[in-house]
């Protein structure tokens, strides 16, 4: 994940020679039954997590039985999937349904999220504030972190913490790790570092996770959608606060 | 299990197959693997850009993870071979002989684990032959005096095709790698095994493990020859495929099974074994090994309850698999295999099966008639071919 290199720090009024651990940057070729489908820079950690997320969380399969084979090798990850056709689909859908202009062409392919778990604030509090210690962004100060979070004994628990460069790669991440254990994504939340943007609320959208947190802000284009989806957007989760954009009926305790 | 599976070859409609131990049958989904290849992405493997060739590397590569995993292998040690008796041989031509090595094996081998050994007599290579009893079995201390630090190679088969009788490979590695030292190697002819009963080959201890995907399955002209340490063994064929690079005056070949498979290979093949022993793995190895046992104790007491009727090979079912020979008195075992099938259409193999220095060693110069069945068997099967060989007892 991490990778040393020489640079000049400033330091009162001079530059002195020093190393410093960035953050891994690499390109991730995607293939799907022989043809290119996407180059993705991405952190190179849960790569297999990554691509069944990234297919899934874009329509490309409904579930990871329609990936027949998914083979990894250096930056490429080459899928065979067993409706090649719905690249093509999936393409028409979500690039003209969400992410130029300010309607959306697509609304009645807009997936609704199937859900009727309440969740806790406390639980939401303690997510958001559970993801922010990471070693990797403590060297780095360059990592975005997107945590999952499930229910377990009417508690909830971090089952998966994905890093990335990326907060799509990342949620992509922990997506792929619920698909691959077969996590019931309607009574989950994620929890993310970084701001939701449209995008990230369409990837919960089409997992049927319910609820999306983070530390950070949101979008117009987010919150509309979510309006649309039954996705639950909630940002600047700091300290006891939060603000609740759409469907607060997801939390319990009065919000 | 049985008539889910039986839905899967319709050619037993109008047939009773009892020769699997020759070649086994090929389900539908096995000839649908093998047919998409040809209808819809066609093209070699290992040599494109474009997207067919990716596609059929993609799978013909997965075909070979799909087969390692079925032995509790890695993909890079598991080479796609014509039959068994290719993979053996590729052992047999790839290793470095010296005037003076030793190779045990035994007379319960197929002549393809024979064959290729005897051979190497010609480069003063000894062969030693350990001997099993009547019933087909194994004193482990038999094998103690063969080996010695001069021991180069123990090749011993699994399952015998003839008894159906399991030889006990764990401990027979054992002792290859005590008595004939660090470096010898073991070989195990896996082609009555693999198909029947769970391999695993960290288990069994061994250094190669040769076996059929046409008897598991699998389409014709497929065998598997599984390597431990590939980098140890020289290809037998050179050319196309194999090589990382090639310059005017020399070459590095490939890493893992690539370099033993030079040419264009069998594609289509490789991607049917690999359906196959997916559709093994769905029906549970485990499951076939109890269904057989099964089968296979009702054909051996049916059989031994037959006047006229001798049956060869231990009796203990534990220490066999349904693969039963057996002969009668005052018929010629190719006869009885005629009128089975003319009888009842019940087909079995007859003659000495491809082992003549054990038929000898038995005593039975024209050979045994071989019944031998699969998970597609039923036990109404069996009843009718106990019937009919009762009835062509009774008109000898």
């Amino acid at each position: 994940m991490l990778k040393e290199f020489k640079c000049l720090k400033f330091r009162e009024d001079t530059f002195v020679e020093a190393k410093h651990k960035v953050i891994k940057e690499e390109p991730l070729s995607i293939s799907i039954n022989g043809r290119h489908y996407v180059t993705a820079m991405i952190s190179p950690h849960m790569m297999k997590e990554f691509v069944m997320g990234h297919l899934f969380a874009e329509g490309i399969i409904k579930s990871i039985d329609e990936i027949e084979s998914l083979q990894l090798e250096d930056n490429t990850a080459n899928v065979i999937i067993t409706h090649p056709l719905k690249v093509l689909a999936a393409r028409k859908i979500i690039v003209s349904g969400c992410g130029t202009g300010s309607s959306f062409l697509g609304e009645s392919k807009l997936p609704k999220i199937r859900s009727s778990v309440k969740i806790e604030m406390g639980d939401i509090i303690a997510g958001v504030k559970s993801i922010l210690h990471s070693q990797v962004h403590d060297i780095t100060g360059g990592v975005h972190l997107v945590g999952l979070f499930d229910k377990s004994n009417r508690k909830y628990v971090q089952i998966c913490i994905a890093e990335d460069i990326g907060r799509h790669n990342a949620l992509d991440k922990v997506i792929g790790y619920g698909l691959i254990r077969d996590i019931q994504f309607e009574q989950t939340f994620v929890a993310s570092t970084g701001r939701i943007s449209s995008e990230m609320a369409l990837k919960c959208s089409v997992a049927n996770i319910p609820l999306l947190a983070s530390r950070g802000a949101t979008t117009s284009l987010a919150v509309e959608l979510a309006e649309k989806t039954g996705l639950c957007i909630i940002g600047f989760v700091r300290g006891e606060k939060m603000n609740v954009y759409t469907n607060a009926e997801r939390i319990s305790d009065g919000c | 299990m049985n008539e889910r599976i039986r839905a899967d070859f319709p050619i037993l409609k109008d047939i009773i197959y009892m020769d699997s131990a020759a070649t086994s049958l090929t389900p539908e989904p096995v000839l649908e693997a093998v047919l998409s290849y040809y209808r819809e992405y066609n093209a070699n493997v290992g040599r494109g850009v474009h997207r067919l060739s990716q596609v059929v590397s993609q799978k013909y590569k997965d075909a070979h993870r799909k087969v390692a995993g079925f032995i509790g292998a890695n993909e890079g040690e598991v080479i796609f071979t014509k039959n068994t008796t290719e993979a053996i041989n590729m052992v047999a031509y790839g290793l470095n002989w010296a005037k003076g090595d030793e190779i045990v094996t035994t007379l319960l081998e197929h002549h393809s684990n024979f064959l290729p050994w005897l051979r190497l007599k010609e480069k003063g290579v000894h062969l030693k032959i350990v001997k099993p009893n009547k019933a087909g079995l194994f004193e482990l201390s038999d094998f103690e005096p063969a080996m010695s630090d001069r021991t180069r190679l123990v090749a011993v088969t699994q399952v015998s095709n003839v008894l159906g009788t399991i030889s006990p490979i764990k401990e027979i590695s054992a002792i290859c790698k005590e008595k004939g030292g660090e470096d010898s190697l073991f070989l195990v002819d896996g082609a009555q095994s693999a198909p029947h009963i769970p391999v695993d080959v960290g288990e069994l201890g061994c250094d190669f493990i040769a076996f059929s995907g046409h008897k598991m399955l699998g389409p014709t002209g497929t065998g598997v020859l599984w390597v431990k340490n590939p980098n140890e063994l020289e290809p037998t064929l050179f050319g196309g495929g194999m090589i990382e690079s090639v310059s005017k005056d020399d070459y590095t070949l490939a890493g893992g099974y690539e370099r033993f498979e030079a040419g264009t290979p069998h594609i289509a093949g490789g991607i049917g074994l690999g359906r196959a022993v997916d559709y093994l793995k769905e029906v549970g190895t485990g499951e076939i090994r109890d269904y057989e046992e099964r089968l296979a104790k009702k054909l051996l007491e049916g059989l031994q309850s037959i006047e006229k009727v001798q049956v060869y090979g231990s009796t203990n079912l534990s220490e066999r698999i349904g693969v039963i020979s057996f002969t009668m008195t005052g018929l010629h075992p190719h006869e009885i295999a005629l009128m089975l099938d003319e009888a009842s259409d019940i087909l079995v193999r007859s003659g000495h099966h491809c082992c003549m220095p054990l038929m000898d060693y038995l005593g039975l110069k024209d050979g045994t008639v071989r019944a031998s069945v699969y998970l597609y068997n039923t036990e109404g099967e069996v009843d009718t071919f106990l019937e009919t060989v009762e009835r062509i007892a009774k008109v000898v």
